[in-house]
């Protein structure tokens, strides 16, 4: 793995943000419109702008995929900590990986049909909408399982690669995401899906997670492949750390 | 920054030094998690201001005694935990595991007068649906039972860590962060049973 591919990688994570937010913002997603809106008012915000709204959700798209190389090299890292042959948390990492490419691919679809046909029932475009923001604030554990990957990686780690600062802010983080989870129950408030804590609080700190962690992969990337002795051999030799349990 | 973490004995010496109590790691957690309760609190405050007979209304329908009952339970628990941390760091961890035992049961406590105070309330036809102030009473003292449980967990570890035969300085200060996480969770309920059941 050269360190040009790992640099990369490790940019991806901020390119995500610098371009999801844009896109967000192109598709008149932030702020959010609120829950209380009616089928008349919803419809009425996605025909108007369409062409600006739809290029956003094109950008949205093509943001989502950039999680996945940078969720791979954190997968990577886990494994340079962990101990042993095999790699759960490792593994766990990808999948929550794989959930957070999902997590944003599925309601960018449903908003994409609610612009779709501006001349629709107002009903249909409403429950379209609902399809695609309760999805797009709901869903926590494709951020939350990385989250808590890596905090138990680092905490556990056999070869210290990250401080261990950086697996509190993890946890921590994992439980701000969850703040997401229960939208479904509120339509008004701070805990509806455009409220202060389930909206604004969790985006603030989901852009700052990327940012952090495409920080922390990059600062990493010397470690392995440079004089730091015990990381260099966890890649090539992650049988050698059983001997130290 | 690396030398200095991989000898784990000069650290905990630096540490005391310092007189930063715990790893410095959950200093991240303890004050990222108090910043986001006291937004909490601002948002209640806020939302009360507006709507302060809304609130009088539905603050009259929460027992004080329960939530006072389980204040003790948390500051005496809160009390077990520094008194054991004190012996593990002075070196007489012996006994301490008992105290964390009576902290275990003291917090097994508070989750089970939460329990009866919560089953009293959804009785009453109360819930996260009815009205501002009973969806900011659940969600906020639900994210802090959910602190709660995970302090169980941390204490019963702690339990394990001080019963093993091998003891070195890392336990020790791994007693100590979990200490700190359990002051965090007392601090929390503290304030969030004054906003709720003892502001009017």
């Amino acid at each position: 793995m050269t360190q040009g591919i790992q640099k990369t990688m490790a940019i991806s994570g901020a390119a995500f943000v610098l371009l999801l937010f844009p896109a967000i913002i192109m598709t008149g997603l932030l702020p959010p419109i609120s829950p209380m809106r009616n089928a008349n008012e919803i419809a009425q915000f996605w025909s108007t702008n369409t062409g600006l709204k739809r290029l956003g959700l094109v950008l949205l798209l093509a943001a989502s995929g950039l999680q996945a190389p940078f969720g791979a090299l954190i997968a990577i890292r886990i494994r340079q900590m962990e101990a042993g042959r095999h790699s759960p948390l490792a593994y766990t990492q990808l999948v929550g990986t794989g959930l957070a490419v999902v997590a944003i691919i599925m309601p960018t679809f449903a908003f994409a049909a609610a612009s779709y046909r501006p001349e629709r029932d107002p009903q249909i475009t409403q429950a379209l909408n609902d399809l695609g923001w309760l999805p797009f604030v709901m869903n926590w554990p494709a951020a939350t399982i990385q989250c808590l990957a890596i905090g138990f990686a680092i905490f556990g780690a056999a070869h210290e690669i990250w401080p261990r600062w950086l697996g509190y802010f993890n946890v921590w983080c994992g439980f701000i995401f969850a703040a997401g989870g229960l939208v479904v129950l509120f339509k008004d408030g701070v805990f509806a899906w455009n409220g202060l804590l389930a909206f604004w609080l969790v985006a603030v700190f989901f852009g700052l997670w990327f940012l952090i962690m495409a920080w922390q992969l990059w600062v990493s990337i010397a470690a392995p492949e440079g004089n730091s002795a015990a990381s260099a051999v966890a890649e090539n030799e992650p049988r050698r750390s059983q001997l130290q349990q | 920054m690396t030398l200095l973490r991989q000898s784990g004995a000069q650290d905990v010496a630096a540490d005391r030094a310092r007189h930063v109590p715990g790893e410095e790691g959950i200093w991240v957690f303890v004050l990222g998690d108090m910043t986001v309760f006291a937004l909490f609190f601002a948002t209640f405050m806020y939302s009360r201001g507006k709507n302060p007979a809304v609130f009088a209304r539905a603050h009259a329908e929460l027992r004080v005694a329960l939530g006072a009952v389980n204040t003790v339970l948390l500051l005496s628990s809160s009390l077990l935990v520094v008194l054991a941390v004190q012996r593990v760091l002075g070196g007489r961890r012996a006994g301490a595991w008992r105290l964390i035992a009576g902290a275990l049961c003291c917090g097994v406590g508070f989750v089970a007068v939460k329990a009866v105070e919560w089953t009293q309330l959804f009785a009453a036809r109360k819930g996260v649906g009815s009205g501002e102030f009973f969806s900011y009473y659940f969600m906020f003292t639900g994210i802090h039972l959910l602190h709660v449980l995970i302090g169980l967990a941390v204490l019963s570890r702690l339990i394990v860590v001080i019963r093993q035969t091998e003891f070195t300085d890392k336990q020790a200060r791994l007693c100590e962060t979990g200490g700190v996480f359990w002051h965090m969770v007392d601090l929390l309920w503290v304030v969030l049973f004054a906003l709720f059941y003892l502001v009017r």
